[in-house]
């Protein structure tokens, strides 16, 4: 690549319109992973587990981190696990896609910390009508 | 050095080309020269809809500690990813992601940036550093397989 890495980034990101609509959703295959971003502030991360990192906001605001969105890894194999111990997640799975506000919930299920920032982000992701009907790829085999 | 369990650099490319990504030059951990690490257009779209600010953190202060880093790790233990990278270090300056101004660092705090075994950036984020290594991250000798530079 000639140009600098800074020009590609800065080229690219001139095609692309910054949205003022949150919360966002990003699937990526590389890494196997879903973000979810409730606002656009600075935020800093905070490891739960395997499965989940939250982001929390750089500022307080009344004494408090808000949460500003989340990065959950490995999602396929942790659909596939629910799917082994509960065969009723199969079926939520419908056409290889898994409702995110589904996910969030089974994810509250499993997880062991701070299920209370889980079921925030869950209700966020329920509620808002940018995201409560979207899906994510489920990569599970029909039944 | 090289690690006896990396591979020598004769047995993969320094550089990198693939359709639908872009490259960034990084340190090799290798052997502290440099090689590509890519980044998916994807990715970059999904930055630039996020925010100006995270669009030219990338561009600069990641970019910055991919090249400067204060370590290079492989194996993320809390990812389950054995051979991936994190280069940490704190870069120079921070963005506001609101705003996209130029701040100083996040006092507290490093920068995290994480590498797939495919040399794919896959992201990247402020995290607490340590307490008594300001420019390692919390908890670096239990989260991280080995040091590798």
């Amino acid at each position: 690549m000639s140009q600098t890495f800074a020009d590609y980034v800065l080229s690219i990101a001139g095609s692309v319109e910054e949205s003022s609509e949150f919360p966002q959703v990003h699937v990526s295959d590389d890494g196997d992973c879903v973000e979810i971003f409730i606002t656009k502030d600075s935020y800093y991360a905070e490891r739960f587990d395997g499965l989940v990192t939250v982001y929390l906001s750089q500022t307080e605001e009344n004494g408090e981190k808000r949460i500003v969105g989340a990065l959950i890894k490995n999602i396929k194999s942790f659909i596939c696990q629910m799917a082994k111990e509960m065969p009723g997640f199969r079926f939520e799975c419908e056409h290889g896609e898994l409702p995110l506000k589904y996910l969030l919930t089974a994810i509250s299920w499993k997880q062991t910390e701070r299920t209370d920032i889980v079921l925030k982000l869950r209700e966020i992701v329920a509620t808002n009508e940018i995201t409560r009907d979207r899906t994510i790829p489920s990569n599970l085999a029909p039944a | 050095m090289v690690p006896e369990d990396l591979p020598s650099s004769k047995t993969y490319e320094k550089k990198l080309c693939r359709n639908g990504y872009g490259s960034v030059e990084a340190v090799d951990p290798h052997d502290g020269k440099m090689w590509d690490v890519l980044i998916s257009l994807e990715k970059v779209k999904e930055i630039a809809k996020h925010s100006r600010g995270k669009t030219l953190e990338l561009a600069d202060s990641v970019k910055q500690i991919l090249q400067t880093p204060r370590a290079v790790y492989q194996g993320v233990r809390e990812l389950s990813e054995d051979e991936w990278w994190c280069y940490v270090g704190v870069p120079e300056s921070a963005y506001d992601y609101k705003t996209a101004q130029k701040r100083a660092p996040w006092p507290g705090q490093v920068m995290a940036i994480f590498v797939t075994d495919g040399r794919v950036l896959y992201n990247w984020y402020w995290c607490e550093a340590d307490r008594d290594v300001s420019y390692l991250p919390k908890d670096y000798k239990t989260r991280f397989r080995k040091k590798v530079l």
